[in-house]
C-alpha cells in the first residue's frame, strides 16, 4: 500500500524538481524496506521468506554527477519463512549492509 | 529526477525463531557475503531532498548455519536471491554541481574570480565587466590594480574560482568518505568470519562511528584548501571571421 502511494506522489514530486541530480558531496537515506527471497536451499528443502517490511539508512557520497559510493544498513523484520512444503516455520529478521558503487544519469 | 544503476556486495545474516517444520524450537542463524545489483530513481522535491525507490537484488549463500541447540554446522547450500524494494527520502548535505547549461548560456558575470586562457597567455583576476564582444578584467599586480580588455573570441577557456575546501567541508567530507570506506571494511571482513555469526546492525554502526570520528580527524588534520576551477561557458562574439578572429587573436596581448 506504501509503494502504490508513493508512486502517486512521484508526478508531482518531478514537476516541481528545482535542481535533479546536481548533488555532489555527502547524502543521508532513509528507507522503508519490503523484502522477499529464497534463503536457504539444501538438498531437500528450500527456506523462502517474505517480509512485511522494516527500514534502514544508507550512508553516501556523490564524487561527480554520475558517480556516487552508498553504505546501506537495512533491517527487514517479520520475514516469514517457509519450507518448500508451504508449511510456516517461524518469524525471522533479515539484516542486511550493503557497499555499493552507484552509476547515476542525471535527466 | 536522477535514474542510478547500483552495484556491490553485501553482508546478509537472517535470524530469528523457528518452530515446528523438522526444526524444533530454538533460534536459527544464517548469514554470508552476497553480490549485489540493482537500479532506482531519485527525484528531487527540494534543493537537497529527494524521494527515493530502487529494486536491489542480492545473490549469494549462506555459509553456516546454527541450529537450535546453538551448535553450528554447514548447509550444502547454493546460492540464493533475495529482492528487496526500498522507498524513501535523502538528504544530500553535500554541494550542488553547476547546472547542465545549453552552450549558448553566458555563465560569467562581474564580481566573479576567474582564469582566462587566451593562447599562450592566462589571466587570472576579477571580472568587472561582461560586455558582448569583450571580457574585462581586473588583476591586482603589486599592489596595483590594472585592467585588460580581452576580447571573447580570443578566449580559448574559462574558469571559475570556487572555494569550496573550508575546513568544515573538508572535515564533512573526510568524515563521510572515512565512514564508508570503514564500513566497507567491515563488512568484508564480517562477511568472512566463520566463528560466529555478526549483527550486522551494530557492525554498521560501530565502524561507521569510527569511520566518521577517523575522517574528521583526517580531514581536520588536513587543513584547508583555497579554492577550486570550475569551468565557465562564454558566448563568443560572432562579428569576426575565422580569419580575422585568428589575426585579432594573434595581435592581443595583456596590457604590460
Amino acid at each position: 500500500m506504501r509503494i502504490v502511494v508513493y508512486l502517486a506522489v512521484v508526478p508531482i514530486a518531478a514537476a516541481a524538481a528545482p535542481d535533479p541530480g546536481r548533488a555532489l558531496g555527502p547524502s543521508v537515506n532513509a528507507h522503508y524496506t519490503h523484502a522477499s527471497g529464497s534463503e536457504i536451499q539444501d538438498a531437500g528443502f528450500t527456506l523462502s521468506t517474505s517480509g512485511s517490511g522494516g527500514g534502514g539508512l544508507t550512508l553516501g557520497y556523490a564524487f561527480s554527477r554520475w558517480i556516487a559510493i552508498s553504505m546501506t544498513a537495512d533491517v527487514a523484520g517479520g520475514q516469514t519463512v517457509s519450507s518448500s512444503s508451504g508449511s510456516a516455520i517461524g518469524t525471522q529478521t533479515l539484516n542486511q549492509t550493503d557497499a555499493t558503487a552507484r552509476f547515476q544519469l542525471p535527466l | 529526477m536522477t535514474p542510478y544503476l547500483l552495484l556491490g556486495y553485501s553482508s546478509r545474516l537472517l535470524n530469528g525463531p523457528l518452530n515446528g517444520g523438522g526444526f524444533g524450537n530454538g533460534v536459527f542463524n544464517e548469514w554470508g557475503g552476497a553480490f549485489t545489483y540493482g537500479g532506482g530513481i531519485e527525484v528531487f522535491i527540494a534543493r537537497q531532498f529527494a524521494l527515493d525507490a530502487a529494486y536491489v537484488q542480492s545473490e549469494g549463500t549462506y555459509t553456516r548455519a546454527q541450529n537450535p541447540d546453538g551448535v553450528g554446522f554447514s548447509l550444502n547450500t547454493s546460492a540464493t536471491t533475495t529482492s528487496r524494494v526500498t522507498v524513501g527520502g535523502t538528504w544530500h548535505i553535500g554541494s550542488m554541481a553547476a547546472a547542465p547549461l545549453a552552450p549558448s548560456e553566458d555563465t560569467i558575470s562581474a564580481g566573479q574570480t576567474v582564469r582566462l586562457k587566451v593562447g599562450g597567455v592566462t589571466l587570472i583576476g576579477t571580472v568587472i565587466g561582461a560586455r558582448r564582444d569583450t571580457v574585462v578584467l581586473q588583476q591586482l599586480v603589486h599592489d596595483t590594480a590594472r585592467q585588460a580588455e580581452v576580447p571573447r573570441e580570443c578566449i580559448a577557456s574559462a574558469d571559475l574560482n570556487v572555494p569550496v575546501n573550508s575546513r568544515k567541508a573538508i572535515v564533512m567530507r573526510g568524515a563521510f568518505i572515512g565512514a564508508i570506506g570503514v564500513s566497507l571494511v567491515g563488512v568484508l571482513t564480517s562477511s568472512t568470519q566463520s566463528h560466529a555469526p555478526p549483527q550486522t546492525g551494530e557492525s554498521f554502526a560501530t565502524y561507521a562511528l569510527g569511520g566518521a570520528v577517523l575522517g574528521g580527524v583526517v580531514g581536520a588534520i588536513s587543513g584547508e584548501h583555497d579554492s577550486r576551477w570550475q569551468s565557465l561557458r562564454l558566448n563568443q562574439a560572432a562579428s569576426a571571421g575565422p580569419v580575422d578572429r585568428e589575426a585579432a587573436c594573434r595581435s592581443w596581448h595583456p596590457p604590460a
